[in-house]
């Protein structure tokens, strides 16, 4: 007990410090994070808020649906829970560089992992609360519980972090006895975004919108659709029995639950603290162990390749190994499904102003494209990292490097563009000058897209940066999604008069549209487009070129 | 093979290398010597168009760099100071890489790694990835790969810092013998040992002045034969204010 209290003290000066002299970037970072909460609180509980109080207005069946969805949203967390659990376990107890100090101490293994297993239920769970918070204020508004219930339903979610992270902790320990610990993170990190995606998708394809006025009978079959598994020893579904009974017989009605709710989580957390005592410890020792590959062949062959296909496989690569790259590519692939299923599922009653719509949809494709070139162009060049002396040494200029990288990402970039324009093509089928139109259009923006992200990536170039996000999220990130966003609007601008000659044409018979009127306007797209991409990248490969490494 | 012309580095109002002038013969093994600060990384990263010129001139083989870069860029390799290289490729991919990077053809390819991958043991742990490998293997792997489009200057930065003892020795031999075959080592090193086994002439630097170059065994001569250790320490000393 002495140790656990000497090794709690060991972070909390460690918490104290980092408090007490936060860094500029911390504040900043703190900063937004309340912005955010003062913006995310609100809108969780006035959503949570018209979800609760529209089922409660339910005849007879209003409480059991609430229930069913507390389910969902639990079973949900849970899963969130049990893998962001595994994420943070690995670097907590593999990878953190004060585990070597702490194993060379005169501290038992089990000390050690029970200080971390707080540490990981605390990063697996924070944002969970912090749902919570608005999700059962929003509860406690409909349903009028006293503030008493309210904070007894937070202290229930205590055991609940505690049954899910420990598991995740356990099959974390289970896994880096047989596997390499990044390994496992990695994997776990893919898991959490498909699930993130797939749960997304799901939810939209229920088509939410449907219950917009809707009877009993749709909302039943909605809710019913929420199929889930509600066996009362799977934690969420105990979790939303104590709520039940808390919120219906006050907080005396789930006292007993939440006693049995709390011993079993400390019970599950023990056995994982005895069993870790035999495999952490192993586990630790081989962390960084890989699978050893055989040594170089007697009979590999060297492949010549044009240094532009051995950049681009070379980023393939890249692209393909990295977990936290390709999830984003799963994720992408996900709003533009979300997008396309949108447009498919656009009320009947609009498609009279289809074309207007098909109009507008230039502008969201143009959004979308921006947004993957953010992820995806933007950074290219700073997550080369510190191995760009590579080829400031080599004997390629930077206004070729510059132009293979615009090259090897600008033709996905316009073929993604294409593919978005011909499927809303053939949703919305709108006539045929537009289809061309969107097509042309969809073109010109991702070509800008593609060089204003080459050009401004480059420019920006910082080659320090831990991950993509930090240049996404700084200077460059605003100037190009400016940059872009501005073009989009003014492609927008200048076809609305096309569009709107074209659809009165449509309405009016006796005028007559003809598409090489507007040659002009076409051409303002094409050298708008020039304009702006051909000074970007050359600025890029300017900055590049007198760069300091 | 190297020439340096007035060669001059200014970060700001600091000068870091101070119109400095060197020429090194083909063949010859160069040791760039002198203490932390002195102005060899800078002199390098110059060399190596790593970061610009403020003024003066390097050439290769008579091409400038000024000039023609790519022309120069073609007949020197670089082995940095830190190994960054990328880690999610295998250590035969980024070799590929390098290959294709500069235009190796195949057989020549080929014959290059068959040679020299064993002699460091890069073989045994090339198809793994570079992210498992400790700084030593990462630095055996930029050397096997710098040898790949055989450079006629190859330029290393502390190339022995992380080597185990035996691919230290396997390094020294390699320079003797890659010098004997003509190609000109310029190496910048704090192992003065090293230098006085493997350097045929040394250039001692400070505060970005050349304080002595030349051939070795002449510059000890001229010393009275002091060791290069005692000569280091001598044309080094911190100024008593």
């Amino acid at each position: 007990m002495k140790d656990l209290a000497w090794l709690v003290s060991f972070y909390l000066i460690q918490f104290k410090n980092k408090m007490l002299n936060p860094t500029k970037e911390n504040i900043i970072k703190s900063l937004l994070v309340l912005v955010f909460a003062a913006m995310f609180f609100p809108i969780v509980y006035q959503l949570f808020y018209f979800i609760f109080k529209h089922f409660y207005s339910v005849p007879i069946v209003g409480g059991l649906l609430v229930n069913k969805l507390l389910n969902t949203f639990f079973l949900t967390f849970s899963v969130m829970i049990l893998l962001s659990a595994i994420v943070a376990a690995i670097p907590v107890l593999y990878l953190s560089h004060d585990m070597d100090f702490l194993f060379s101490s005169p501290l038992k293994t089990e000390t050690i992992f029970s200080t971390q297993c707080v540490k990981i239920t605390a990063g697996a769970s924070w944002m969970i609360i912090l749902m919570g918070i608005p999700i059962f204020g929003a509860y406690m508004s409909v349903l009028k519980i006293t503030a008493a219930q309210y904070l007894f339903i937070l202290l229930c979610h205590v055991p609940f972090f505690i049954i899910l992270s420990s598991a995740g902790i356990l099959v974390t320990v289970l896994l880096v006895r047989f596997f390499p610990a990044e390994n496992v993170r990695n994997m776990a990190i893919a898991l959490s975004g498909i699930f993130a995606v797939i749960l997304i998708i799901y939810f939209r394809m229920l088509q939410p919108e449907k219950l917009t006025g809707a009877g009993i009978d749709q909302v039943s079959d909605f809710i019913k659709n929420l199929r889930t598994p509600d066996a009362m020893w799977m934690p969420h579904a105990y979790f939303v029995n104590i709520v039940h009974k808390v919120t219906a017989y006050g907080i005396f009605g789930g006292l007993s639950g939440f006693f049995y709710f709390m011993s079993a989580s400390l019970l599950v957390l023990s056995s994982v603290i005895v069993v870790s005592k035999y495999l952490y410890f192993e586990g630790y020792g081989k962390k960084g162990a890989r699978r050893k590959e055989k040594p170089l062949s007697l009979s590999y062959s060297y492949t010549k390749r044009f240094i532009f296909t051995a950049q681009s496989l070379k980023d393939a690569r890249y692209l393909l190994r990295d977990t936290s790259q390709w999830i984003q590519v799963v994720f992408l692939a996900g709003i533009v499904f979300i997008y396309l299923f949108n447009l498919y599922k656009l009320p009947a009653e609009l498609f009279g102003l289809r074309d207007f719509i098909f109009f507008l949809n230039i502008g969201f494709i143009g959004m979308v494209l921006a947004a993957v070139g953010s992820r995806f162009v933007l950074p290219v060049i700073s997550t080369e990292g510190k191995g760009f002396w590579i080829f400031k040494t080599a004997p390629v200029t930077m206004p070729r490097y510059v132009m293979y990288k615009f090259l090897v990402y600008s033709v996905p970039l316009i073929l993604t563009g294409q593919f978005v324009a011909i499927i809303s093509i053939n949703i919305l089928k709108p006539g045929e000058f537009v289809n061309y139109l969107t097509m042309y259009s969809t073109f010109f923006i991702t070509l800008v897209i593609a060089s204003v992200g080459i050009g401004f990536g480059a420019y920006f170039a910082d080659f320090n940066i831990k991950n993509p996000e930090d240049l996404i999220t700084g200077v460059a990130g605003l100037a190009y999604m400016f940059l872009s966003f501005m073009y989009v609007a003014f492609v927008l601008f200048i076809e609305a008069g096309i569009v709107k000659d074209y659809y009165m044409a449509q309405i009016v018979k006796a005028m007559v549209f003809t598409p090489s009127k507007y040659v002009f306007n076409y051409i303002l797209i094409m050298v708008s487009a020039l304009v702006i991409s051909v000074p970007c990248l050359l600025s890029g490969m300017n900055k590049l070129k007198t760069m300091e490494n | 093979m190297i020439k340096l012309t007035n060669l001059k580095k200014n970060y700001g109002t600091f000068t870091a290398v101070k119109e400095i002038n060197l020429e090194i013969g083909k063949g010859e093994v160069f040791g760039f010597l002198g203490p932390n600060g002195a102005g060899k990384t800078s002199t390098i990263k110059m060399m190596c168009g790593l970061t610009s010129i403020t003024s003066g001139d390097a050439e290769i083989d008579g091409i400038s760099i000024k000039k023609d870069p790519v022309a120069y860029k073609k007949q020197f390799a670089l082995i940095p100071d830190k190994p960054y290289i990328f880690e999610k490729l295998r250590g035969i991919e980024y070799v590929e890489f390098i290959g294709n990077l500069y235009g190796v053809e195949k057989e020549s390819f080929n014959r290059i790694l068959a040679k020299y991958a064993p002699r460091f043991g890069v073989d045994e742990y090339i198809n793994d990835f570079i992210e498992s490998y400790s700084h030593g293997m990462s630095q055996k792997l930029l050397i096997v790969a710098s040898l790949i489009h055989s450079p006629k200057v190859f330029i290393l930065d502390e190339p022995m810092v992380g080597l185990d003892p035996r691919s230290m020795k396997v390094l020294r031999d390699e320079f003797k013998k890659l010098s004997k075959e003509g190609m000109t080592v310029f190496m910048s090193t704090h192992s003065l040992d090293t230098a006085e086994e493997v350097c045929t002439t040394v250039g001692i630097i400070d505060h970005g002045n050349i304080l002595e170059s030349g051939n070795l065994k002449v510059i000890k001569k001229k010393r009275k034969n002091k060791k290069l250790e005692d000569l280091f320490f001598e044309l080094t000393e911190p100024v008593e204010k």
